[in-house]
């Protein structure tokens, strides 16, 4: 019970879609973040202060190197 | 091992660094300075510090020794096991703590729960970092008499002399600034040595043919998700459960060393967005520590102890100049380490105990002046103790697995906190001390409820579902703060008032 063992019968690649899924979900939370939000404490708002397209850019990296391997 | 023109780099990096950080000592004039450095700092020195802090000296050689023992699956640890916690970090809890002017984690705790939480919290951790400094200072010791032939006394010196004298002067701001430096020199020195790794190898899919040829213990070495019942200590569900979730989200929100370097950021959104580069940088990190421990399994298929394989990898590929500079990256993962535990065990202390139990009522000078002696007493605390950890094998495993007891229910106090305004002071402290306290029974008794060898990860959830039932329970059963001393520690409260309080007139 405390070790998974529960789980022990799931696919790794179902076990691998858990994790893709786990990003995408990230990725769209991040989405939902208020816009306002982002930029709290700038004077001058650019678009690449827009800390949303970085953190996306971060999640689809990782979400590659997990597709990969 | 080492030519003339390889100490000369060494010995020009060590001298690099103490200027540069006696340098910061002029910008320092209080205890803002001191252990903020004056919330003046840009979002991408913040981040290369936070990603150079986390790897020490010996994780060069701990991680290559893994890699070659177990393939790739260690990298978890830097790429789930950071990336999606340090987003976390990034847009909920970083802001708040920045917003509210803290200067520890534990100080948050003290606000949002209560005095007796943030003692605790803060005496761990204190604990923790001035044992951690003298095993440092010793594992690495040794590990560079092995392999450059120096005395242990003499590299515990040099680098406790170096780190020492930048970190009491210039405070967080030098730790930082030598920490940027640090970490393009660790980039360098172990690209370079990752480029000719690969290049004698053949390149990865060369590397990827052979190391799959050789049987069949190698079929899962290029597999990130490992079974249940893999022989590695990183189970897919332990990596899930226990680092993602728990593990993970500790180290980035609840440590010390990591959120510091935040909360000094110049405004809110540099500090939400150090956090977010940190990530990115942090991505690359197995590709130092982890790949030329791959390219060993093939260039050196032999070996009886992995953890012998980058050292073997550096005297086999790099040149005279580039090993200097190699040794100079593990000088520069030990000293980030070292001079972020001096300075956030500074703050502990002066912020968290000192300032609260011992004299209230001092003026900035005062702390700013017990935060630099606090400094050089714990790195002589260290120095001393570290020749006594060599008569204690186990010491580094057993203060480990002490933080670990802890990383669990600090997370499960730190998330109720910021995202339940029911969770109460009383709650809060059932939770961190039943969460520890089942933490310790957990490992005493491992064999009893897990099945795997070494079931940290496993521990780490548990230990946390634990402090967070816990504290829900104890928290409905007791009496709840009111709005007005929760605004700016819970998340997005003030927002949820305002909106709140205009539905009720609009109904009135």
């Amino acid at each position: 019970m405390l070790n998974f063992n529960w789980l022990a019968g799931i696919p790794i690649g179902v076990a691998k879609s858990i994790f893709l899924i786990l990003f995408a979900l990230i990725g769209v939370l991040v989405l939902f973040v208020p816009k306002d939000y982002m930029y709290e404490g700038l004077k001058e708002i650019k678009w690449y202060h827009n800390i949303k397209i970085w953190a996306l850019g971060d999640l689809i990296f990782i979400s590659l190197v997990y597709y990969i391997f | 091992m080492l030519h003339g023109i390889d100490y000369f780099i060494v010995v020009a990096y060590m001298a690099g660094m103490l200027g540069l950080g006696f340098y910061f000592k002029k910008f320092v004039s209080s205890s803002t300075d001191y252990f903020l450095g004056g919330r003046s700092m840009p979002f991408w020195a913040i981040a290369m510090s936070v990603v150079v802090s986390d790897i020490g000296a010996l994780d060069f050689v701990g991680v290559s020794g893994q890699a070659y023992r177990f393939g790739i699956s260690p990298a978890n640890f830097d790429w789930i096991g950071s990336v999606p916690a340090m987003l976390l970090a990034a847009f909920i809890f970083v802001p708040y703590f920045w917003k509210a002017g803290i200067f520890t984690i534990p100080e948050y705790l003290g606000r949002r729960y209560n005095s007796k939480v943030r003692t605790l919290a803060s005496l761990t951790w204190i604990i923790f970092f001035a044992f951690n400094l003298g095993v440092l200072f010793w594992a690495s010791a040794v590990f560079l008499e092995a392999i450059m032939g120096w005395p242990v006394w003499l590299s515990i010196l040099l680098t406790a002399g170096v780190v020492g004298i930048y970190t009491f002067f210039g405070g967080i701001t030098a730790v930082v600034m030598t920490d940027v430096v640090q970490m393009i020199i660790m980039f360098v020195g172990g690209f370079t040595l990752v480029f000719l790794a690969f290049y004698h190898v053949g390149g990865w899919d060369a590397m990827v043919q052979k190391i799959t040829a050789m049987g069949p213990e190698y079929k899962n070495h290029f597999e990130l998700i490992q079974p249940t019942d893999t022989p590695t200590p990183f189970p897919w569900t332990g990596i899930l459960f226990g680092l993602t979730f728990v593990m993970a989200n500790a180290y980035m929100i609840g440590n010390q060393t990591v959120v510091q370097r935040c909360l000094t950021a110049k405004n809110e959104w540099h500090a939400k967005m150090s956090m977010v580069m940190a990530a990115f940088l942090k991505m690359f990190i197995p590709v130092l520590v982890l790949f030329p421990g791959l390219v060993a399994i093939v260039m050196l298929p032999d070996l009886d102890d992995g953890d012998k394989a980058l050292p073997l990898m550096i005297k086999e590929f790099l040149p005279p100049g580039l090993i200097g500079l190699m040794f100079s990256a593990f000088f520069a993962g030990l000293m980030s380490s070292l001079d972020s535990m001096l300075n956030s065990t500074a703050t502990l202390w002066t912020k968290d105990i000192y300032q609260p139990y011992i004299k209230k009522d001092g003026t900035d000078h005062h702390y700013l002046m017990v935060g630099k002696i606090v400094t050089a007493i714990i790195l002589l605390f260290g120095i001393a103790t570290a020749p006594v950890s060599s008569s204690f094998p186990g010491i580094y495993v057993a203060i480990q697995t002490f933080l670990s007891f802890f990383q669990g229910p600090i997370f499960a106090l730190l998330f109720l906190g910021i995202f339940w305004k029911r969770a109460t002071q009383w709650g809060g402290l059932a939770g961190l001390v039943i969460g520890i306290f089942s933490s310790a029974i957990l490992h005493i008794f491992s064999d009893q409820f897990f099945t795997i060898q070494d079931p940290f990860l496993y521990v780490s959830w548990w230990s946390f579902v634990v402090g967070l039932v816990v504290t829900i329970v104890v928290s409905l059963l007791t009496t709840p703060y009111k709005d007005d001393k929760l605004m700016g520690l819970v998340y997005r409260l003030a927002e949820r008032t305002k909106k709140a309080e205009l539905q009720g007139g609009t109904n009135a």
